[in-house]
This record gives structure tokens, C-alpha cells and sequence, in this order.
């Protein structure tokens, strides 16, 4: 984890912890508060003794909150729900551990936007923050991510909770420009058990959810190619994330939303915070 | 196509209904908030053309299975025009069957007649059109026959076989009165017919006035021909004559008759066929050489006087004592057993009684004399001269032959002269010497000439010149052998006219046929065609004389004596009591109350006289036969039958088959047409397998 102060996680930069790390030769420019004069006293070289450093986590959450999260299936938790608590969570989490924390709700353009923190007391803010969030309007994620990427200066996780339903190339661009500022990126995609079966009996009037055009069709004729474009579009998904080093879970939410969380943490400690 | 209850296809709007239910299915759509929608626009987008096609098509295979249903419970019927006029109930039907002997030829393996397939598709036609009155004219029937059921025309005695020859524009004359005098606005005139030309005469010239009439008529009339004909194999036998005379071992029946056989296993070698000769109870077998499909056998001998059990009987005419016999003659069976057979009766030759009615006897002595002098032995001749004015004395019915020596009759003798005609009576004229402007049967005389220069007009002279061996007298350069006075002798032999010579010729105008000429094309003996049409007898014109100052005639006799009894036979046949004759119109009421001998036992006894048979008929014995006609297979040729009918509306439909129907029932067809428009439409309605994406 990459952070300004010092904190839990396990840095990726060598620091000033007291767990020893190495040594190495003095080159002009190091602080010569590091040299070791015991080394030089037996060795009569200059070595610097470095320390495996501990930092803290600024971690910004983006919750989409554009009106298709708010879809559900009959049965089955709202994904802006599933969302909340992901995000809820992982700000708990977060917070317990010292680290700052952040939520960015996202529709058409940042409806709200809570600064990381690592203050308990800012737990409180970021809970309220994702009980208000109300799924409403048109997505904007990609030109949001985008925006973020700009404007959060220092390393960050960005977590992104979202159904992503937007154009991959889009994605592949935000994802990129992410990792381009060496945010650590994970991207929760959500989608409901309904929106991938797709079992339907009759002709249906499709409203959209974002407001756009409804569409009136017979599920008999397009269950195929529904099934044909959702595929192409998760390939797509599993494969820009992979080529952008995205941290990408895909839930369904008919699961519990400790599975996916679980699963993700995990990973992150195997990998030792690196990606 | 037409339909047995059209007031059904009235229920066609019901094919609307898939399509209402189809648009109010799309109305009963259920409306689904959705957030994935840019994969279910993607997927419409794909969809939208096959998809359109497939509602299109399912929707068409729901209003072709409802229409089908429809067509199905109106009772669809085929065939074409028939099944067509099938639906027209209220229009006149009419039938007409032609029962000519070639319409017994069995054509179906169930050994149906033409005839009685004709009949029974016709009446399973009506049957299906639920047509309930039919009016028949038959062949041989003066006055239609009305049928209040269908069912009954198959096996009406009236409407089976019989054995005339059909005269189908005359019966077509007689149906266009039937509608004028019923002033039937439409009707449908059937010919049940295998398309014998003896039977159409499409070269008649009453064709013609047959399409002007129906032309004129005010009614719609169409004719249906219910083709049977056919080009099977068929053999048959004809009559030639049969005759009473004295052999060496007594009394004789000499047979004369043809064999016929036309396609089927006609082979190019001379074929034996047995003729079976059935006289009285007595049955023997002859065989005839056929050679190229025909055969003929001339003066085929039976004895007959001396045999025990003789076929001979007395038939009921004890005044005479006269003997009349009677047989048959048979060919194997084949499929048509109506000419297979012929029959014939005979009795002892009657006297052949000439009369000569000339205003100079003289001149014509040696015919006279051919007259007198009988050809057989048993046969009496004798000849009476009498002058014009005695002509009212005379008792014709004993006379066989005239020579008309005189002016041709007038108004006066003419009508007496015509009925003597009419009955079979032979009449020869011969040019008077000073002819006259009087016209009969066609013919007038023009007057004499000299047929060379080196000839006079004097026949004194010309008799004279005529025994000089250097003579210039016109030699007879051309004659029909094919005709039955100048015919080839019995051995085969041509008549020796070519030694004649002719001196002086009397020209004589006349549409008749030319049946002998001399040099230059000038006609010597000549047939009248200008007899009555039920005439049975003959009228000839020879334009010279047999006198030596006119012609060689009685110097080279044998010619002359050949050609009078030749005429004296044939009119013989006019004079006793066994009558051999053909089966025609004109017997039906002569045989009313006659007593079948031979034949067809089945036959109704009204009808005798349609039907072959030998009968006794008061004092005669009456032996009828199919005409010869009957025998000519030749078929009306379409060209024929689109000149016949010209602008009429005529159609034809093939009947030959025995599984061939007028009209046919096709609901099943409309029923298969439901089920597979139902299994098309549920195979375009069944969805297909769904491919889950996978989510981990």
C-alpha cells in the first residue's frame, strides 16, 4: 500500500520502519542521516541501512449512482444497495486501520464527492453520504473517471463500484489514465442475475432506466442476440481489465456482497499490495 | 376449382383473426424497467429483419391453415371446367350419348365399356354436383329422355348400347331445339363420345348450320366432350351378302363378308383368323387370310337344302311357302364384342323382275336381254316393256330393275319413280333420241353427239363402221372399279370396258359422281348423288345406248350383261322377304312388333329396331347389321373439332382412364394444407436453446 504517513499496510517504497530491510552503497545524494558508521567503522565503505516502510491508504471509492444501479430483479437486492454496502465496508475497513477514505457518488457528473480522510469521525460522512445516494440520471463514469484521475494528486486504491454499463474502449481510456497516475485501480462490476439470463415470456416494453428511448421487443426473437452482445461485452470487460491491471471482481448480486469483498482483500494480500 | 356449399367461403374474414389476435398480443406487453439496454439495442438491431420475416411468416401460416380450413368445409372440387360447371346447378344439363357400336369397346381392366364409363362418370359428376335433372338424347332417339336422379342414367335400357351409327350434328340440331323450346337461359351440353368421325361427320356441311343455330340462340351454351377415345386394337366383321343359290348338290348359302382389323397385333404376314358361320343351329368354322389387317372372303359356300336339321324354316308364310333362313357370322372376341359379329338372312331367290319403260325398245334389245337371262340357275328373270303413259299400271314393289329409256320423268311419274328409289330399287336411265329438258335426281340430258369425227350422228352409219375392226370410236379410257357396279369380278378380274367402243354419246348435265368416261373426260356412266337421304336404292345414267349404232355394248356384251345384273342384284334385295339391311333411324319403326330371332336377348322390345339381330317381322325376315361405318376407326382430329364448333365454347375432357374422375373432391388437399401450415408455423414458434453467458 502507497501512502504520505506512516500506517499498517506494507509499502512498496523502503522507509523509515524499524523492520530491517538491506543494506546498500551510499551514492551522492542520500541523506546522510541513514549511513551506518557502525558498517563504515568495520568495512571503512559507506553503506546506508534501509527499512521496510509502513504507510497509509488513501483510498477513494466512485459509487455509481446513474439510474441503472437502481435495477433489481424480482428477489434480489437493488445494486445500488449492493453497492452501499460494498462501499460502506471497505470505508469501514479503511477507517479502522488508519487510513484515509473517500467517496466520489457518480450519475451524469460527481453528485457528491467526500475527500478522503482518515478521521473515525469522517466515518460518519462517508455512511451518510452513500445512504443518501439516490440512482438517478444518465451514466457519465468514464468522463468522471477520467476527472478523478486528474484530480486526485496523490496514490490512491480507487475502488469503482458500477455496473460499468458503458462502452469498453471508454473504459479501456479511464483505466488507463488511472494507472497512468499510479492509482491502484479495482472495479466491482455488478450485474443482476435477471440482466444475464434474460427469461422473459412475452413482448416487453423495455423502459430505460438512464432515460433514454424504451424499446418494445419479443423476447423470442432476441434472447440470442442479447446473450451474444452481453458475452462480447464481458470478454471485453475481463480483457481490458486484465491488459490495464485492474484489480476487477464481477458480482452477481444474488450473492452475498462478502464474497466478492472477501475475495478482493485476499487477492490484494497475496499480491502484497503490488500491481 | 368451385366448391359444394360456396356459401361457406363466406366465413374467409376469419383468416383477420390471427392478425387481431397477433396485434393484440402486441398490446398485451408487459413493461420492464431495464438497465442493460445497450445489449438489448445491439440485439434488436440484429434481430429486426429475420425477425419481421418470422412474424410475417407465422402469421401467414396461421391465415393459411384458417383459409384452408375454410376451403375445407366448403367441399372443394377439381377438374378444372368440369368442377367449375359444378358449381352452376340452376343451369340446363344436358346429355348427349353416342351409343354407336364403338362405344361397347371395353377400355378398363373391370371390363367397363366406353359407354358405361362415359355414363358413370357423368353420373358421379351430377351425383357430386347434386345436379338433379339431366335431359339425355341418345343415339337412335328421336326425343329426349328426362332424368330426375343421376343415378338412374347408369343402366337405363334407353341409354345402353345399340347399334346405329351416330349422326351427332343432327342430334345436336335436335338439342338446340330442346333449349330454344324450354328457353333455357344457360346451359351445358355433354357429349359422351369416343370421336368417331363415322359418328362426328366433322367434313358434314351440317356443322355449319349446327353453329349458326346455337350462335342464334339466346341461351349461354357450352359443350363438354367427355373424350373416350381410344387407339386400342379391334377386330370386326362386315356382311357383304348373303344369298340363296343352287349348287351342284342342291341349295347353297354363298357368304360373302370383310374382316376388319384395326391397330393392335396387326402383323405384316398374312394372318389365318377362324370366322365362325353359325346358319341356324348349325355352326362351322372358316378361316380368313388377313393380310395388312384385312381380309375378305367372297362367295364363301354353305350347304343348306339337303342337310338335315336345316336352318331353314317356314316363316309363317304359308300363302308363298316361302323358306327363309338366318345366321351369323364370328370373329374371336376381342374388346369390343358389338362388331364382332354380323348378321345375315336369306331366302330362295325371288323372281328379278325388270321393267323397261322405253319409247323405242329396239334400241336397247340387248339389254333387255341381259335382263332376262339369270346369272344363276335358280334365279327367275323376266322383263316387262311398257311406254311412258302405261307407267301408272305398273306394280312396283315386284320390280328390282327399271331402264328408263324415255324422257326423264316429270312431276307426274317422279314421286312414284322416287318411293321405288327409296325402297332399294335400282333405276338406270338411258338417253331417249330426242331428249327433252326434264330434270330427275340431279340429272338432265343435253343431247347427242358424235364422239369422232370419223362417227356420224347417223347410227345407221355407225353401225356399220362399228363392225369394221379399224373403227375410230372412243374407247372407255378411265372407270371406277371401286364402286360396286364397275367392281373387279369375284375372280378378281377387272370388267372388260377398255374393248368397248362408244359412237355417239348423249351429254348429259348432272352433279353426280362420274362412275365411267370415254376419251376426253366425257362421262358415260354416271351415279346420281341427288337421292333422298334414307334412299337405299340407286339411280345411274348411261349416256349412250346399247344399240350398235351408238355404242359396242352388245357386240362386247359381257361389260353390259356384268353391269345389269350387277343392278338387277342389288335391287333384288328390295323384292322377298329376308331382308339383310343396316341398322339406322329409319328401321326403329318397322321392327315395332317384331319377334328377335338372333341377337341380343336383353334388348328392349321397342327397340329392336337400334339393335343387330335377325328378327321376323310379319312375313319377313330382317337380318340387321351395324352400318359398315362403324368398322372406320378413324378419330375427329382436334383441327376437326375446332372447325365444327368454330366460335362455340367447347371443351374437351379426357375420360379414358377408368380411375379418372369428371370432378373430384380435393379436401384432402386443403387438409394437408392446414396440418403442414400448423407444423410450420409451430416450428417457427418454437424458441431456441438459450446460451447462458458465463458470469465468473
Amino acid at each position: 500500500m502507497q501512502g504520505n504517513v506512516s500506517g499498517k499496510h506494507a509499502s512498496p517504497h523502503r522507509g523509515s520502519s524499524v523492520e530491517f530491510a538491506e543494506y546498500r552503497k551510499y551514492v551522492p545524494g542520500d541523506d546522510l542521516r541513514r549511513l551506518d558508521w557502525r558498517a563504515f567503522g568495520r568495512t571503512d565503505r559507506y553503506y546506508v541501512k534501509e527499512f521496510e516502510a509502513d504507510t497509509n491508504l488513501r483510498c477513494c471509492v466512485i459509487l455509481d449512482t446513474s439510474g441503472s444501479m437502481a435495477f433489481a430483479s424480482k428477489g434480489n437486492t437493488p445494486k445500488i444497495e449492493y453497492a452501499r454496502s460494498i462501499a460502506g465496508t471497505l470505508a469501514y475497513l479503511a477507517t479502522q486501520q488508519g487510513d484515509a477514505v473517500g467517496v466520489a457518488c457518480a450519475a451524469d457528473k460527481v453528485i457528491q464527492n467526500i475527500p478522503p480522510r482518515r478521521s473515525p469521525a469522517h466515518l460518519k460522512v462517508i455512511l451518510d453520504t452513500l445512504e443518501n445516494a439516490k440512482p438517478k440520471g444518465e451514466t457519465q463514469l468514464p468522463a468522471i473517471l477520467h476527472e478523478v484521475a486528474e484530480t486526485v494528486r496523490q496514490r490512491a486504491l480507487v475502488v469503482v463500484i458500477s455496473d460499468f454499463f458503458s462502452d469498453p474502449d471508454e473504459l479501456r481510456s479511464c483505466f488507463e489514465h488511472l494507472r497512468f497516475r499510479k492509482h491502484d485501480v479495482v472495479a466491482f462490476h455488478l450485474l443482476d442475475a435477471q440482466e444475464l439470463a434474460f427469461e422473459f415470456q412475452r413482448p416487453v416494453r423495455f423502459i430505460d432506466m438512464e432515460g433514454g428511448p424504451s424499446i418494445f421487443a419479443d423476447p423470442t426473437d432476441i434472447t440470442d442476440r442479447y446473450h451474444r452482445a452481453l458475452q462480447e461485452y464481458l470478454e471485453a470487460m475481463r480483457k481490458l481489465t486484465i491488459e490495464t491491471g485492474v484489480d476487477y471482481h464481477r458480482v452477481v448480486t444474488q450473492e452475498s456482497y462478502e464474497q466478492p469483498l472477501m475475495r478482493c482483500l485476499i487477492g490484494r494480500t497475496r499480491s502484497r499490495g503490488v500491481r | 376449382m368451385t366448391f359444394l356449399q360456396p356459401w361457406l367461403l363466406f366465413a374467409l374474414p376469419l383468416l383477420a383473426i390471427p392478425i387481431i389476435i397477433h396485434l393484440v398480443h402486441l398490446r398485451r406487453y408487459q413493461t420492464v424497467p431495464w438497465a442493460a439496454m445497450r445489449f438489448l439495442l445491439a440485439a434488436t438491431k440484429m434481430a429486426s429483419g429475420y425477425s419481421k420475416l418470422r412474424q410475417w411468416l407465422v402469421l401467414a401460416m396461421r391465415a393459411l391453415a384458417l383459409a384452408a380450413l375454410v376451403f375445407f368445409t366448403a367441399r372443394p372440387l377439381a377438374s378444372g371446367i368440369t368442377g367449375w360447371l359444378a358449381g352452376d346447378t340452376d343451369q340446363l344439363m344436358i346429355l348427349v350419348v353416342d351409343r354407336s357400336p364403338s362405344m361397347q369397346q371395353r377400355i378398363s381392366e373391370s371390363g367397363q365399356t366406353k359407354l358405361q364409363i362415359g355414363l358413370q362418370r357423368f353420373s358421379e359428376w351430377t351425383s357430386a354436383a347434386s345436379i338433379q335433372k339431366v335431359v339425355v338424347f341418345g343415339t337412335g332417339q328421336e326425343k329426349p329422355i328426362e332424368f330426375t336422379s343421376s343415378q338412374a342414367i347408369v343402366g337405363d335400357p334407353n341409354v345402353s348400347q345399340n347399334h346405329s351409327t351416330s349422326n351427332i350434328p343432327a342430334m345436336l340440331d335436335r338439342v338446340r331445339e330442346y333449349i330454344e323450346q324450354n328457353s333455357a337461359a344457360r346451359a351445358t351440353v355433354w357429349i359422351c363420345s369416343d370421336l368417331r368421325e363415322s359418328d362426328w361427320r366433322s367434313n358434314d356441311g351440317a356443322w355449319s348450320a349446327v353453329r349458326e343455330s346455337f350462335l342464334r340462340l339466346n341461351s349461354d351454351v357450352r359443350f363438354q366432350i367427355l373424350d373416350l377415345s381410344t387407339l386400342d386394337g379391334n377386330r370386326s366383321i362386315e356382311l357383304i351378302e348373303a344369298k340363296q343359290v343352287r349348287g351342284e348338290n342342291g341349295d347353297e348359302l354363298s357368304l360373302s363378308f370383310r374382316v376388319v382389323q384395326f391397330a393392335g397385333p396387326r402383323s405384316e404376314s398374312v394372318e389365318q383368323i377362324p370366322v365362325e358361320v353359325q346358319v341356324g343351329d348349325a355352326r362351322s368354322v372358316v378361316q380368313i387370310e388377313l393380310a395388312n389387317g384385312n381380309g375378305e372372303l367372297k362367295g364363301f359356300r354353305v350347304p343348306i337344302a339337303n342337310a338335315k336339321g336345316s336352318a331353314a324354316i317356314i316363316v309363317a308364310d304359308e300363302k308363298t311357302k316361302n323358306k327363309a333362313g338366318w345366321g351369323s357370322l364370328r370373329v374371336p372376341a376381342d374388346s369390343n364384342l358389338a362388331d364382332n359379329v354380323a348378321y345375315f338372312a336369306y331366302e330362295p331367290p325371288s323372281p328379278r323382275r325388270t321393267l323397261v319403260v322405253s319409247d323405242n325398245p329396239a334400241r336397247i334389245d340387248a339389254m333387255a336381254l341381259c335382263a332376262s337371262i339369270p346369272s344363276d340357275p335358280s334365279t327367275e328373270c323376266n322383263v316387262e316393256t311398257i311406254s311412258l303413259s302405261q307407267i301408272d299400271t305398273v306394280d312396283w314393289s315386284q320390280v328390282s330393275l327399271v331402264l328408263w329409256h324415255d324422257q326423264l320423268p316429270d312431276l307426274t311419274a317422279l314421286p312414284e319413280v322416287k318411293k321405288f328409289v327409296n325402297t332399294g330399287g335400282q333405276l338406270l336411265f338411258l338417253p331417249p333420241e330426242n331428249p327433252n329438258n326434264n330434270e330427275a335426281f340431279g340429272m338432265r340430258w343435253k343431247g347427242w353427239k358424235a364422239t369422232d369425227e370419223g362417227n356420224s350422228n347417223d347410227v345407221a352409219v355407225n353401225a356399220i363402221a362399228a363392225t369394221d375392226a379399224s373403227n375410230t370410236l372412243a374407247r372407255v379410257e378411265q372407270w371406277r372399279n371401286d364402286s360396286q357396279l364397275l367392281g373387279n369380278t369375284l375372280s378378281g378380274s377387272s370388267l372388260p370396258l377398255g374393248e368397248l367402243g362408244v359412237a355417239r354419246i348423249c351429254r348429259m348435265e348432272s352433279e353426280g359422281t362420274e362412275l365411267a368416261s370415254i376419251r376426253g373426260g366425257i362421262p358415260l356412266l354416271i351415279r346420281s348423288d341427288s337421292l333422298e337421304e334414307n334412299a337405299t336404292g340407286s339411280v345411274h345414267a348411261l349416256c349412250t345406248t346399247s344399240d350398235l349404232g351408238d355404242s359396242t355394248f352388245a357386240k362386247d356384251g359381257i361389260a353390259l350383261y356384268i353391269i345389269v345384273q350387277r343392278l338387277l342384284g342389288e335391287g333384288s334385295a328390295r323384292v322377298g322377304n329376308a331382308k339383310n339391311r343396316f341398322v339406322s333411324e329409319e328401321s326403329l319403326p318397322l321392327l315395332r312388333d317384331a319377334t328377335p330371332l338372333l341377337g341380343d336377348s336383353l334388348a328392349l322390345s321397342n327397340r329392336y329396331g337400334e339393335q343387330a339381330g335377325v328378327f321376323a317381322s310379319g312375313e319377313q325376315t330382317i337380318a340387321q347389321n351395324r352400318p359398315n361405318a362403324e368398322d372406320d376407326a378413324r378419330l375427329v382430329p382436334n383441327e376437326g373439332l375446332v372447325t365444327s364448333f368454330g366460335n362455340l365454347r367447347w371443351y374437351r375432357v379426357e375420360t379414358t382412364s377408368a380411375d379418372s374422375s369428371l370432378v373430384q373432391e380435393i379436401w384432402r388437399w386443403f387438409v394437408i394444407a392446414m396440418l403442414a401450415a400448423l407444423l410450420l408455423e409451430s416450428l417457427l414458434c418454437i424458441p431456441k436453446a438459450k446460451a447462458l453467458p458465463k458470469v465468473a
